[in-house]
C-alpha cells in the first residue's frame, strides 16, 4: 500500500506540535499535580486536597482582587490612551516620528522597563530627589509609590510597556484602510477630527487589533517579571503567589501551587469571556451613537486630554531608561543629589566578568530560538504556498495560543515531563520553551509579506529551470532578507525577556541577563542592576539596528530592497 | 452668494506650483465644471476647498462661502460636501447606518432617524437595503448612496469629484440624471472635476479647463 504523504499537513502537524504539544503537555502534567499525582511526590490521596489547601491560603482572595484589577486597568487604560494618541500623532507627518519616538520601548523587556520605573518613582528614585529641590526632603519620603498595596505602580509599569506595543500594532492596522479618505469624508459631513477617528476609523480598526488586546489582558493578568520588581508584596499579586509556592523548599507546595495555576488559568479565561461580552454590549452602543448625528461632543476634549497624557507616559519610559544608564555609570550619587556626585565605568568593569556569561546565555537562547523560529516559519510558508492554499484564518490564531496562555499554568507541568524524559535542565529544554514566545511574533511578521511576494518571480524563475529548493534559496530568501532580519530581531528581543520559562526550564542552572536583574531586582545595589538591566535593554536596541543596516548594506545597490524593521 | 475661489495657489512644499491664481465664482444651484488632464491639480484644488489639504501643500488664496471667508476653518465647520468617483462608504456600516451618518439633525432618535433614511433610500432608489453591507452594492448603488449620504448632512456647497468615471456608460447617464435633478433641488452650489467633456456638457453650467503650469 502506498501512503502518500501531503508536505503541507506534514508540516502544519509537526509546527502545531513543537508550538503547542508542551502546553497540552504542560497543562496536563499540571492538572495531574493539582489532583495530587506527582510522580516523584507521594500521591495525595484526596484529589481535591491541594485545591482545598490553596483556597485556604492566607491572602488569597485579596492576591486575586489585586490581580483582576491591575490586569484590567492596565488593559483599559492602554486600548484608551493608545487609541487617543493614535487619533492625533499616528498618520499623516507625524507617524515617521511617533514610531521612532516609540521603538526602543517596544525593543525593551518588560524587566528593563519595570526597573527603570523604579529609579524613577520609588521614594528615593529620581522624580523625589528633583521634587526635594522645592520641599527640602531630608530623608526620601515615606510614600508607597512602589509595591503599594492597591497595584498603582504596577498597573503604571504595565501601562508604560504595554501603550507602545498598542500603538504600533494600531498603525500595522492602519495601513490596511483608506485612512485619509475616510477622515475627509467624515469631516466633510461635519464631524471634527476626533468625532471622525472614533466613528468612522476605531470600528474598521477595532477587528485587527482585537487579537494584540486580549494577548495584552492574558499578560496583564499572569505576568511575573514586572509584578515582582513593581507589584504588591504582602500579599503580592496571584502569579507572583504561585511563583513563590513553586520555588519553595517545601515540595508539598507545588501541589497546591498547581492548583492555583489552573486558577489562574480559569481566571484568565473568565476576564476573557466577560470582555468579549462588554465589547459586544459597546458595539451595540457604539453603532447607536454613531448613527445618532452628533458631530461634537466632550468625547474630542477628552481624547486630545488622553493623547497628550500618552505622550507624557511615553516619556515616563525614556527618563526610565535613560536612569537605567545613568545609574550604571553613577559611581557616588547619595540622597538628595538629582544627578551623580562621581561618574564613573569602574561599574561596567567589575560587573563585565559576571556579565560576559550572562550576556552569552541571553544571546545564545535568543539565536537559537530565533532561527528555529525562522527556519518553521519558512517551511511552513514553503509548503503552503506549494499547496496554493492560503492558512486558514483560525490557525495563526492557535499558533498564537502561547501569548494567551498563562506561563504558571503549563511550564511547571513542562517541566515535570521533562524530568521524565531527562532533558530537564538542558539547554535544548530552555530553546523550546522560548520557541513557544518567539515563533508566534516571527510567523505574524514573515506569512503575509511571504505569500504577498510577487508570484511572477516565482513562475519565471521556474519557467528558467529553477527548482523548488533552488526558487527559495536563490529566489525568495533574497529578496526576503530585509524582512527576515526583522523577524530575527523582534523574535530574539522576544527571547532575551523571558523569565519564567528560563526560569523553569533552567531548573536555575542557566542565568540570563533577564533571571539575574530580577533575582537582583529587591534591595540590591542600583549601580549593578543599572548595568544589567541597561544591557538587557541595549541588546535588543543593538539587534534591531542591526537588522536595519545589514540589510541595507547588503542591498545597497539595491532600490527595491531595503531594510524593513 | 456661492462658491467663490480668489485667488487660489497651490504650490508643493518643495516650491512646485500647482495652481496659480486661481479665482471663479459658482452660483447657487450652478455646476461648474473644472476640466483638465490627470496630474494637474483637479483633486487637489477640491481638497483644498474642503479644508482637507495636505500638509504637503502650501495653500494661498480665499474660500468664501455665501460672503463668508471660510479659508481658515477646519474641514468639519465648512460645511461642504464631497463625493468621491469610488463613493467612499464606511465599510463597517450597513447602507443604511451610512446615510443615518450623514444625518444633520442632532441627537436623532431611533425612529426618526430611520424613517428620514428610509425616505432617503427610497429616493435613491434603494428602498429595503438599510441592512445591506455597502460592499455588496453596484457601483450606481454605491455612487446614489453617497449622495444621499451627503445630502442628509445639508451641505452649503458640494464638490463632486470625477463622480461618474467609475461608471459604466448606461449608468453613468442615469446617475448624472439623479445626480444632477437632485442637486437642482437644493439650490446649493455645485463644483465638480471631470475629465470626461460629455459629464460637463450635461451639468449645463460654466466650465474651466486647468493647464498645466
Amino acid at each position: 500500500m502506498r501512503i502518500a504523504i501531503n508536505s503541507a499537513a506534514l508540516a502544519k502537524l509537526s509546527i502545531s506540535t513543537i508550538i503547542l504539544g508542551p502546553i497540552c503537555l504542560g497543562v496536563f502534567a499540571t492538572l495531574l499535580n493539582a489532583f495530587g499525582q506527582n510522580p516523584f511526590i507521594e500521591p495525595n490521596p484526596i484529589w481535591y486536597d491541594p485545591t482545598v489547601s490553596f483556597l485556604r491560603t492566607p491572602g488569597l482572595s485579596k492576591a486575586i482582587t489585586v490581580t483582576l484589577f491591575t490586569g484590567i486597568m492596565s488593559t483599559v487604560l492602554s486600548v484608551i490612551l493608545a487609541l487617543s494618541f493614535c487619533a492625533f500623532f499616528i498618520h499623516g507627518k507625524h507617524r515617521s516620528r511617533a514610531l521612532f519616538f516609540i521603538t526602543p520601548i517596544l525593543a525593551a523587556p518588560h524587566a528593563a522597563i519595570a526597573i527603570g520605573l523604579t529609579f524613577l518613582i520609588a521614594p528615593s528614585g529620581w522624580l523625589f530627589r528633583v521634587i526635594g529641590l522645592f520641599f527640602d526632603f531630608r530623608n526620601p519620603p515615606d510614600f508607597f509609590t512602589i509595591n503599594d498595596p492597591l497595584g498603582l505602580s504596577l498597573i503604571l509599569g504595565l501601562v508604560v510597556k504595554e501603550l507602545p506595543f498598542l500603538i504600533f500594532v494600531i498603525a500595522s492596522s492602519l495601513t490596511q484602510i483608506p485612512i485619509r479618505r475616510h477622515v475627509c469624508e467624515a469631516r466633510a459631513l461635519g464631524y471634527d477630527l476626533t468625532i471622525s477617528w472614533l466613528k468612522v476609523i476605531v470600528p474598521q480598526i477595532w477587528p485587527l487589533i482585537r487579537l494584540p488586546i486580549f494577548v495584552v489582558l492574558a499578560y496583564s493578568l499572569s505576568n511575573v517579571d514586572m509584578a515582582i520588581v513593581l507589584g504588591p508584596k504582602n500579599p503580592p499579586v496571584l502569579s507572583v503567589m504561585l511563583l513563590r509556592m513553586f520555588v519553595s523548599p517545601d515540595i508539598s507546595l507545588m501541589m497546591q501551587a498547581s492548583a492555583g495555576a489552573l486558577v489562574q488559568l480559569l481566571i484568565v479565561l473568565t476576564v476573557f469571556v466577560c470582555f468579549y461580552f462588554s465589547e459586544r454590549t459597546v458595539k451595540i452602543i457604539g453603532k447607536a451613537w454613531i448613527c445618532r448625528g452628533c458631530r461634537h461632543s466632550c468625547f474630542s476634549d477628552i481624547t486630545l486630554w488622553l493623547a497628550r497624557f500618552s505622550i507624557f507616559v511615553l516619556l515616563v519610559a525614556w527618563v526610565s531608561m535613560l536612569l537605567l544608564v545613568l545609574w550604571s555609570f553613577a559611581w557616588h550619587w547619595q540622597w538628595p543629589a538629582v544627578f551623580p556626585q562621581e561618574i564613573s565605568t569602574k561599574i561596567w568593569t567589575r560587573s563585565s566578568l559576571g556579565s560576559i556569561s550572562l550576556v552569552y546565555n541571553s544571546l545564545l537562547l535568543a539565536c537559537a530560538a530565533a532561527t528555529f523560529a525562522i527556519v518553521l516559519t519558512i517551511w511552513w510558508c514553503q509548503t503552503e504556498k506549494r499547496e496554493r492554499k492560503r492558512s486558514p484564518s483560525l490557525i495563526p490564531t492557535t499558533l498564537c495560543i502561547p501569548l494567551f496562555v498563562p506561563q504558571l499554568a503549563f511550564l511547571f507541568g513542562l517541566n515535570v515531563f521533562f524530568i521524565k524524559t531527562g532533558m530537564n535542565g538542558s539547554l535544548l529544554a530552555v530553546i523550546w520553551a522560548h520557541l513557544m514566545y518567539v515563533f508566534p511574533y516571527v510567523f505574524i511578521v514573515l506569512t503575509n509579506p511571504w505569500h504577498s511576494l510577487e508570484p511572477r518571480i516565482i513562475k519565471s524563475a521556474s519557467a528558467l529551470g529553477a527548482g523548488p529548493l533552488k526558487q527559495l534559496f536563490i529566489i525568495k530568501i533574497p529578496i526576503l532578507l530585509p524582512l527576515i532580519f526583522s523577524a530575527i530581531a523582534i523574535g530574539m528581543a522576544v527571547s532575551i525577556a523571558q523569565f519564567l520559562p528560563t526560569l523553569f526550564m533552567g531548573e536555575g542552572r542557566l542565568s540570563t541577563l533577564t533571571t539575574e536583574a530580577l533575582a537582583l531586582s529587591s534591595g540590591s545595589d542600583r549601580r549593578v542592576l543599572g548595568v544589567l538591566a541597561s544591557l538587557q535593554a541595549l541588546i535588543p536596541w543593538i539587534v534591531y539596528l542591526m537588522a536595519y543596516f545589514i540589510p541595507l548594506f547588503i542591498f545597497r545597490n539595491r532600490r527595491g530592497l531595503s531594510g524593513a524593521v | 452668494m456661492g462658491l467663490v475661489l480668489k485667488k487660489i495657489t497651490i504650490k508643493s512644499q518643495e516650491g512646485k506650483l500647482l495652481i496659480r491664481a486661481l479665482s471663479l465664482k459658482v452660483s447657487n444651484g450652478e455646476i461648474y465644471s473644472v476640466m483638465g488632464p490627470s496630474g494637474v491639480g483637479k483633486s487637489t484644488l477640491l481638497d483644498a476647498i474642503a479644508g482637507n489639504l495636505s500638509d504637503m501643500f502650501i495653500l494661498s488664496g480665499t474660500v468664501e462661502l455665501d460672503g463668508v471667508d471660510i479659508s481658515f476653518l477646519p474641514s468639519e465647520r465648512r460645511r461642504i460636501g464631497l463625493l468621491y468617483q469610488d463613493a467612499v462608504l464606511f465599510p463597517h456600516l450597513s447602507v443604511g447606518q451610512n446615510l443615518a451618518f450623514g444625518l444633520k439633525i442632532k441627537n436623532q432618535n431611533r425612529f426618526n432617524s430611520k424613517k428620514i433614511v428610509d425616505k432617503a433610500l427610497w429616493q435613491a432608489g434603494l428602498e429595503g437595503l438599510y441592512d445591506r453591507d455597502p460592499e455588496t452594492l453596484s457601483g450606481g448603488q454605491k455612487s446614489r448612496a453617497a449622495l444621499m449620504r451627503t445630502l442628509l448632512s445639508e451641505p452649503r456647497a458640494l464638490l463632486l469629484d470625477e463622480p461618474f468615471s467609475n461608471l459604466d456608460l448606461d449608468t453613468r447617464e442615469e446617475m448624472r440624471t439623479f445626480i444632477f435633478g437632485l442637486i437642482a433641488e437644493r439650490n446649493i452650489p455645485v463644483l465638480m472635476v471631470t475629465h470626461d467633456a460629455d459629464d460637463a456638457l450635461a451639468a449645463r453650467g460654466p466650465t474651466h479647463v486647468l493647464q498645466p503650469n
